[in-house]
């Protein structure tokens, strides 16, 4: 150990623990007494009821399809609305949407029509090498720039 | 019992008598957590909301922690964790800031000042200097009073510094070794020496 050394380590090895604030003991006792005032539904999983946590989760499997049909039913509605009465601004919605699907699906079908396949493949091919060259640079910038010695922390 | 600071337990409902014993438990080592994160964090107030996450995940685990000679250890390994956390959440702002801020030759910060008390004197009150040495970690900049404080306090070795600050060996060294000169050097402007420790 260096005289240095030795001169700090005896010097901050004298420090007394540093108090905490005056108020610190009841913060953190409301803190603890609004959590336990909270509902166990906005509370963490872990807290909740072993009933609710047991049930949570076969519901939330069924959740999905029932998502998937309730958007199902809201698009069908949608186009009725478009070709039946009058709905005003849910209408000129609907029907903007529809026009951009169709734009879309009309845009597909072109190039899937006019391109070559090959072309096709070796595009998403490209994007996909380019996408791993990215992941390689990063790396690479990692380990050759932000080397340890030039890393701050 | 292994303890490990982010698993999480079902606690039992809160009654009076735990309250009471977790308040009990609080005061025994609320001190020490908050020197932890003051220390290495250098700002009081952030250390103020660490030292409360760590109580209130240790209220989580009290039935585990109330009697367990280990609980002090589990306390500060929290605390270090979480002060770490928040360090490298701002980190990448920190480092842009450190670097608008101008450097010496050797790369290292300018040595930051602080008001010093008026009385200074040769003899100078334990409390006093006691606080003076507080501020004067406080002020190092962050790069060199991380590890020095994972050193001196945390009894920590330097790889485990590296390792854990995610820099080189011979850095942690150096950083460690500027940041004890730059104290050195404020303390014994302020008059206390290796001499005046001894005696």
């Amino acid at each position: 150990m260096t005289p240095l050394e030795q001169f700090i380590d005896g010097i901050l090895r004298q420090q007394p623990l540093r108090r905490a604030p005056p108020g610190f003991e009841a913060r953190v006792l409301e803190r603890l007494a609004q959590q336990a005032a909270r509902p166990w539904w906005l509370q963490g999983f872990n807290r909740w009821p072993k009933a609710a946590q047991l049930l949570f989760l076969p519901l939330a499997v069924c959740f999905v399809p029932l998502l998937f049909r309730a958007a199902g039913s809201v698009t069908a509605l949608l186009q009725s609305a478009r070709y039946s009465a009058p709905l005003g601004v849910a209408q000129s919605a609907a029907s903007t949407v529809g026009t951009l699907g169709h734009a879309a699906q009309t845009l597909g079908d072109l190039v899937m029509r006019e391109i070559p396949s090959a072309w096709l493949y070796g595009g998403v091919g490209l994007a996909a090498l380019l996408y791993v060259a990215l992941f390689g640079l990063c790396a690479a910038f990692r380990t050759l720039v932000l080397t340890p010695q030039h890393a701050q922390y | 019992m292994h303890l490990s600071d982010d698993e999480t337990v079902q606690s039992p409902p809160a009654a009076g008598d735990r309250n009471a014993e977790f308040t009990k438990f609080m005061r025994k080592y609320q001190d020490m957590v908050y020197s932890t994160a003051a220390r290495l964090s250098g700002n009081d107030a952030q250390a103020e909301d660490i030292a409360q996450e760590v109580f209130l995940r240790a209220h989580r685990r009290f039935e585990e922690l109330r009697d367990n000679p280990r609980a002090a250890g589990w306390l500060k390994t929290v605390a270090t964790n979480l002060t770490f956390t928040h360090l490298t959440r701002y980190r990448k702002r920190w480092v842009f800031f450190s670097q608008l801020q101008p450097q010496d030759e050797d790369g290292d910060a300018p040595e930051h000042e602080f008001a010093a008390p008026d009385s200074v004197t040769d003899e100078v009150q334990d409390d006093e200097r006691h606080e003076f040495i507080e501020a004067a970690l406080r002020a190092l900049p962050d790069h060199q009073r991380l590890p020095l404080v994972l050193f001196h306090f945390e009894e920590m070795p330097y790889e485990e510094i590296a390792s854990r600050l995610r820099v080189s060996l011979p850095k942690v060294k150096t950083d460690i070794h500027r940041a004890r000169q730059a104290l050195a050097g404020v303390l014994a402007r302020r008059g206390i020496t290796a001499t005046q420790l001894e005696a």
